[in-house]
């Protein structure tokens, strides 16, 4: 996280991004508009969610299938929805958002238990970001108490880990094995710990710039509502950053090499939408499902004929995901890569029937910012620092 | 954001966070998983479910690579006998949320297939569809 610099100050070298210029109409149409977003991506229907075989996240601890037994019905939402108004108008912020992101965690963490999807992970993550940015105390004392609950929560997972460390060598062997283990576990959650207080550290010193902390936390200043937007730009810059490093680490960086095998995921992920919905019956002569264009056959087909040419086209898809940070770097560069990721998203969904629709809103609202485009190309930096 | 990208890496699948692993790497074989009807002809999954067949595959894929794992062995190497353990499991779980009244009225049992493509030697081609389980309703 940077800190939030006033326009006086010398503007920053571009690998040292900070929150844009943006106006507070601009901010309150992005509030407004990921209002809408937060609210609809949760699967509010949780009826058929009745068991969590995979916990993942708070499942690992809590038995969250109540939610499916009680469903939360009208009047939840509504609350959740009176919250948002208050979110949207910048009036105590971080307790609008506090409803609706517990129900984005609790029934995104019992869905994904029974399966692991990813539609909302990076629309909840945008919202917890903006949360911490609107709640994480102002004084030393609080923020103090804040690190320190942090790292105990951390230290607390880390020993109930360890616990669940299964060896199946005996005497010596077996205790360096546990140790070995262990060590593995401690270091993970250190990093973690270690990154979780440079990162608030930083969040810390920006927020205790402000003149009256109080009022700040009740009614945040333009300052804050801007570092609130830098940060959901932050979520999705790293989001597809990892995204492109695990391609490369999960297949031993041969991932281009073997593009010309994403022929036949091309034919599953088609196949697999064709289950959900069995509009027309199958078509023997066909190997891609009848409710796909014809043209997709020939798609398939020319990946694994012309595997030089298939490895540029999804090797630029790659590339998109691993230099995402440029985001960050100012408005026009937010703009223009916004652009590219959601053509990046559309193409996908053309050619594997694979729909990212909360992605593309999220890109859409803060990055490609409509209100706010005329501007982004018209000025050089944009950024307030 | 590096410290952001390093920690979702580290974290990996753990509601709300995610290191995306989707399609992170691929081999010359990839599989679906639908649930059809007594004489095998799929059924609207989404509609029937509630759920559709990439998280019917996922929930298939985690249950066999527990059945393999306690004998340490890669859930590729599974015996057709232990794909059916896993497909029962899922069969099961996905009745417990079936929407009886979306199935045509002379449906009497539901079965879970998997369908596997392959790449060999530049042609593309699928297999008979794979009955692991079956389930009357």
């Amino acid at each position: 996280m940077s800190d939030i610099s006033s326009p006086t100050e010398p503007r920053k070298p571009w690998w040292q991004p900070g929150p844009f210029d943006y106006s507070s109409v601009e901010l309150f149409i992005m509030r407004a508009a990921f209002t809408v977003l937060l609210f609809a991506s949760i699967k509010w229907e949780t009826a058929p969610f009745k068991t969590q075989r995979d916990p993942t996240g708070l499942a690992h601890f809590f038995d969250l299938t109540w939610l499916a037994e009680h469903p939360p019905g009208v009047a939840w939402q509504m609350l959740t929805l009176c919250g948002l108004i208050f979110y949207v108008v910048g009036y105590l912020p971080a307790l609008g958002l506090a409803p609706v992101l517990s129900f984005a965690v609790l029934i995104g963490t019992l869905v994904t238990s029974k399966a692991m999807h990813h539609s909302w992970q990076l629309v909840t993550l945008i919202g917890l970001a903006q949360l911490i940015i609107y709640a994480w105390p102002r004084s030393e004392r609080g923020h103090r108490m804040g690190l320190w609950a942090l790292l105990a929560v951390l230290a607390a997972l880390a020993l109930l880990e360890s616990k669940g460390i299964v060896v199946t060598k005996e005497g010596v062997k077996g205790l360096f094995s546990w140790l070995g283990h262990f060590i593995q576990i401690v270091a993970r959650y250190g990093i973690l710990g270690w990154l979780a207080c440079a990162g608030l550290g930083r969040l810390h010193r920006s927020l205790s710039c402000g003149p009256d902390l109080a009022q700040t936390v009740r009614r945040p200043s333009l300052a804050v509502h801007r570092l609130a937007i830098h940060a959901s730009t932050v979520v999705i810059a790293a989001s597809y950053v990892v995204c492109g490093v695990v391609k490369l680490v999960n297949s031993d960086f041969k991932w281009i090499a073997k593009v010309p095998m994403l022929s036949v995921q091309l034919l599953k992920s088609n196949w697999s939408h064709y289950y959900d919905s069995v509009p027309q019956a199958i078509m023997p002569s066909r190997l891609m499902p009848p409710d796909s264009p014809e043209w997709l056959d020939q798609v398939v087909q020319a990946i694994v004929d012309y595997p030089n040419l298939a490895r540029l086209v999804f090797g630029s898809g790659l590339l998109i995901e691993l230099t995402a940070f440029i985001i960050l770097i100012n408005r026009r560069w937010a703009f223009w890569g916004g652009l590219l990721i959601v053509a990046f998203h559309l193409s996908i969904s053309q050619v594997m029937q694979l729909d990212f629709n909360y992605h593309i809103a999220a890109v859409i609202i803060f990055l490609v910012n409509v209100p706010g485009m005329l501007l982004a190309l018209k000025t050089r930096s944009g950024r307030t620092g | 954001m590096t410290a952001l990208v390093v920690a979702l890496f580290i974290i990996k699948e753990q509601f709300p966070f995610s290191n995306f692993p989707m399609y992170s790497n691929f081999d010359t074989e990839a599989d679906v998983v639908y649930i059809a009807d007594q004489t095998g002809q799929p059924v609207p999954m989404d509609m029937v479910f509630r759920s559709g067949s990439s998280t019917a595959k996922k929930a298939y894929k985690k249950e066999l690579g527990k059945i393999t794992a306690k004998d340490k062995r890669d859930s590729s190497d599974a015996t057709a006998l232990e794909r059916a353990a896993a497909g029962k499991i899922v069969l099961g779980d996905w009745m417990a949320s079936i929407k009886t009244k979306a199935l045509a009225p002379e449906t009497k049992a539901l079965r879970l297939y998997r369908r596997t493509f392959e790449l060999a030697h530049g042609k593309l081609s699928d297999q008979t569809p794979e009955l692991l389980a079956e389930q009357s309703l």
